[in-house]
């Protein structure tokens, strides 16, 4: 499978300006300007295949957005090359940018005046886009992402939902190869996120368009199947699949027991995460307590009405990681037993991306 | 690059006949209020040099024909959209991410997106039409040579307002929030300094034609083309030359200004006045 | 914090209000040009002329009220503003006042200081013509806001864009006011009309006072009447537009 975007040895830190709060400090800073680096990319080794999901995810600051924009030929790394489709993006920047598609979730290409329908007629006229390609195109994006409601309204009518939705189908016209998604469904309620999703999983999935998306909803990026590189201040400290990710990071469940009680029965080897009335949830690792151990010592314990176990979210375990890497440790993360391995940061944790067509 | 440049053009004149058209209160609101503006930047000195008979050795026809002039060329400047008037917001507001995913040339999408050719041609008619009638009244030789050297310094005076607008919105490439509005600023000062500059002092008649060249924008020329006692016979040439050092300065400005901009980028972002 | 904010990245805020030194100068230059020393011209004096445009650059902003909610109505931010706890007048009123004092600090303040060495004299006709400046000043204020008011009205009921208007309004205070041009040395009888308009209360009206070239009283006393007649109009118009306030830009 051809690799299309590759980042080797990337580097990339910005100049920030320290600023006083106070008037003397303001003051002092106009004489005596103060600077801070922020290193937003620490040696980034990254390779994506054609056809690929990459979810680029890691908490605030980590460089995610950093990456995209090096991506999409906004930003020229310090040290390192980028390469996409073959091209430089910031040198063959106008031949490479008519054959990606780029959405920022916060940011809106529509014309604020205008309907929608006119910037899609004026997005076909600058990307200079065929008229078969354009209508192909065109009428896939209206119907994945049902546009059909508000074509004729003005861009500053319409809802988030609404505007995000007609942004990703404007990146669509002109057939790109690749979509660059930054934080693409901020801000959306769960009917629209999930149809937003939906839109990119079918992209990705009929029209082996490659995607990179990056979002702080991991149960998002989870929905979408999509490799994982997870990125830890500026470097990546995970590389693989969501799967190997949880398998990594412990087999985490949740447990919820209906009893005939409103006291929750303490249970050796799961922590009790609160009840409502007589439902009671625990968290635990199903491979330091297995379950059927667990569910012995529960019905020892009280009269079981109903017994559920699912997954933990993703979330509480990247959060659980991402407090990890700032010093703290949670509660939940003492329940691990010895012998678990902590992920580490820096590249030594990746690997090589998995090929398409190997399960996850 | 020119019928690709002329597509482009048309794209964005397209989306200014939809907008003017969208409600017939806009239509009309816009080509009155446009009209309203640019006539009554020249209403003012116009009607200080009827007060007075004169401005200097300016005979009030002639500040008619110098304020036309400059009505011209700030209607075609008008015309070619927001990027001269508004770089450094663009640029210290982040926004121009939005261009560079644009698969095309820079300096086109620059020159053609924001192409509003249906908002300002009142007033590039009423410029044309007062520059007519007050070189008429003042019994100019209109000639082809003269028509040339018309055209050749209203193009020249294009330029140099737009060189010396891009040239003080890259300060904003170095510092986005507090040269934000520089761009603003600079056109307020070109554009708000439509008089007959002869009574200046020498110095400032210097600046005024090179710093901070509003003087290129109508007064020289036109002094040049009214043949207006105080000038010399090398004026008609100064605005054309003018055009192309500051041109060229404001290019080079510009392409260090996207270097450094492609290794800092933009912390921020609003979209306040974007495709707006 | 509006203020303070232009300073966030160094001295470039400070230039781009220095610019408006160079008009300064222009304008002088010009008024020396066409008045004579020794002629009075229309009741003004070359002198009383120059300290006129000298004051009205230096109180520009005041003489000429621009809130921020202009900008506001055209990005749909003016609808969060709904929810603080305090009238929508008096949030931009703050923020404007906020935008007002760096100019103010390097570019009027310096103004009056040097108009000396500019050959201006920045000093009032007359004590009691300095004591009624600032109350004159004040209602021009608040005529100035009451007009910004109905434009944002006007904006939303027939759905503008906020800078076709505020073009409009730029050519009229320009010609109508008297910040430009002293109404008087207007050609054609005009100054005597545009006297009775509000934009002349806006501006002309405290220059006027200021410079000894107006009767106070009456002057004053027009000011007021606009003062009392727009707040009331806007007032009303605000209250039937309220909700298509909210509403614009989404």
């Amino acid at each position: 499978m051809a690799t299309v975007v590759e980042l080797c040895g990337v580097h990339k830190s910005f100049r920030r300006r320290a600023r006083s709060a106070t008037f003397a400090g303001l003051l002092r800073d106009l004489a005596r300007p103060r600077w801070e680096i922020v290193t937003a990319l620490n040696g980034i080794d990254l390779a994506v295949e054609a056809g690929e999901m990459v979810a680029y995810a890691g908490p605030n600051g980590a460089g995610k957005s950093t990456t995209i924009k090096l991506l999409a030929g906004l930003l020229a790394p310090d040290v390192g090359t980028v390469r996409s489709l073959g091209a430089d993006p910031v040198r063959d920047r106008v031949r490479y940018v008519g054959k990606i598609g780029v959405v920022f979730g916060q940011r809106t290409e529509l014309w604020w005046d205008h309907p929608v329908a006119a910037t899609f007629a004026w997005r076909k006229t600058v990307w200079n886009i065929p008229d078969d390609v354009y209508r192909r195109s065109l009428a896939f994006a209206r119907e994945l992402l049902g546009l059909d409601p508000f074509w004729s309204a003005a861009a500053r009518e319409l809802s988030l939902g609404q505007r995000m939705r007609a942004d990703l189908a404007l990146a669509l016209v002109g057939e790109p190869q690749i979509l660059f998604l930054d934080e693409p469904t901020i801000g959306l309620d769960v009917l629209v996120k999930q149809e937003v999703l939906e839109a990119i999983r079918t992209l990705n999935r009929e029209r082996a368009v490659t995607v990179m998306i990056t979002s702080h909803d991991m149960a998002d990026l989870e929905q979408l199947r999509a490799r994982i590189v997870l990125l830890k201040e500026g470097a990546i400290a995970f590389d693989g699949s969501f799967e190997d990710l949880r398998r990594r990071m412990g087999d985490r469940r949740r447990l919820v027991l209906e009893t005939d009680s409103e006291v929750a029965p303490a249970l050796p080897g799961a922590t009790h995460l609160g009840s409502e009335g007589m439902r009671h949830e625990y968290a635990f690792d199903a491979i330091a307590t297995p379950i059927p151990e667990l569910l012995a010592a529960a019905a020892v314990r009280a009269h079981l009405v109903d017994v559920e176990t699912h997954r933990a979210p993703i979330e509480d375990m990247i959060a659980d990681l991402y407090r990890g890497w700032r010093g703290a440790s949670s509660g939940y993360l003492a329940t691990r037993q010895r012998g678990r391995e902590h992920l580490p940061s820096g590249s030594a944790m990746y690997s090589r991306p998995r090929a398409r067509g190997q399960p996850p | 690059m020119a019928a690709e440049t002329l597509r482009l053009f048309g794209a964005g004149a397209r989306l200014n006949v939809a907008r003017i058209l969208r409600t017939r209160e806009q239509a009309i609101a816009h080509t009155l209020t446009d009209f309203i503006w640019h006539s009554g930047a020249m209403l003012a000195p116009i009607l200080v040099a009827v007060r007075f008979g004169h401005i200097g050795p300016w005979p009030a026809n002639a500040v008619v024909f110098m304020l036309a002039y400059g009505a011209a060329v700030s209607s075609v400047m008008d015309a070619l959209g927001d990027s001269p008037w508004h770089m450094s917001q663009r640029v210290g507001r982040g926004q121009l991410d939005h261009l560079l995913v644009q698969p095309q040339p820079l300096w086109r999408i620059l020159l053609t997106e924001g192409f509003t050719p249906f908002d300002f041609w009142p007033v590039l008619t009423l410029g044309l039409v007062l520059m007519a009638w007050s070189s008429a009244r003042l019994h100019v030789q209109v000639s082809p040579g003269w028509l040339g050297l018309l055209g050749v310094n209203l193009l020249a005076s294009i330029v140099v307002e737009t060189a010396f607008l891009y040239a003080w919105g890259c300060v904003a490439f170095w510092a986005p929030r507090g040269a934000e509005e520089i761009s603003s600023a600079a056109s307020g000062l070109v554009g708000d300094l439509s008089f007959p500059l002869d009574s200046m002092p020498r110095a400032l008649q210097v600046v005024l034609v090179s710093a901070v060249p509003s003087g290129l924008l109508s007064w020289l020329p036109s002094r040049a083309l009214l043949q207006i006692p105080g000038g010399c016979a090398m004026d008609a040439w100064l605005t054309p030359l003018a055009a192309m050092v500051l041109g060229a300065f404001a290019v080079a400005l510009f392409r260090l200004g996207l270097g450094h901009y492609r290794h800092t980028g933009s912390r921020r972002y609003t979209d306040n006045g974007h495709r707006r | 914090m509006a203020a303070f904010g232009p300073l966030s990245d160094g001295l470039w805020a400070a230039f781009s209000v220095a610019v408006r030194f160079v008009r300064v100068l222009i304008l002088l230059a010009i008024w020396r040009t066409l008045i004579p020393p020794d002629v009075v011209v229309s009741g003004y004096r070359l002198g009383a002329v120059l300290t006129y445009s000298l004051v009205a650059e230096v109180f520009s902003a005041q003489l000429n009220v621009r809130t921020p909610i202009g900008a506001a109505l055209w990005n749909g931010t003016i609808a969060t503003r709904f929810t603080w706890p305090m009238p929508l007048a008096t949030q931009y009123a703050a923020e404007m006042v906020g935008d007002w004092a760096l100019p103010m600090v390097l570019v009027s303040a310096p103004l009056l200081l040097l108009a000396p060495l500019l050959g201006v004299d920045p000093l009032p006709a007359s004590a009691a013509n300095l004591a009624l400046f600032p109350v004159s000043l004040g209602l021009a204020m608040a005529i100035g806001i009451a007009i910004d008011m109905a434009s944002t009205v006007l904006i939303a009921r027939i759905d503008l864009g906020p800078w076709v208007l505020n073009a409009a309004r730029a050519v009229v205070h320009a010609i109508c006011s008297g910040a430009w041009v002293p109404l008087a040395l207007l050609p054609f009888h005009l100054g005597s009309l545009f006297a009775w308009l509000p934009f002349a209360s806006a501006a002309s009206a405290p220059l006027r006072i200021y410079t000894g070239t107006g009767d106070p009283l009456p002057l004053l006393a027009l000011q007021l009447a606009w003062v009392i007649a727009l707040t009331v109009a806007v007032r009303v118009a605000w209250n039937v537009s309220r909700e298509k306030v909210a509403l614009y830009g989404g």
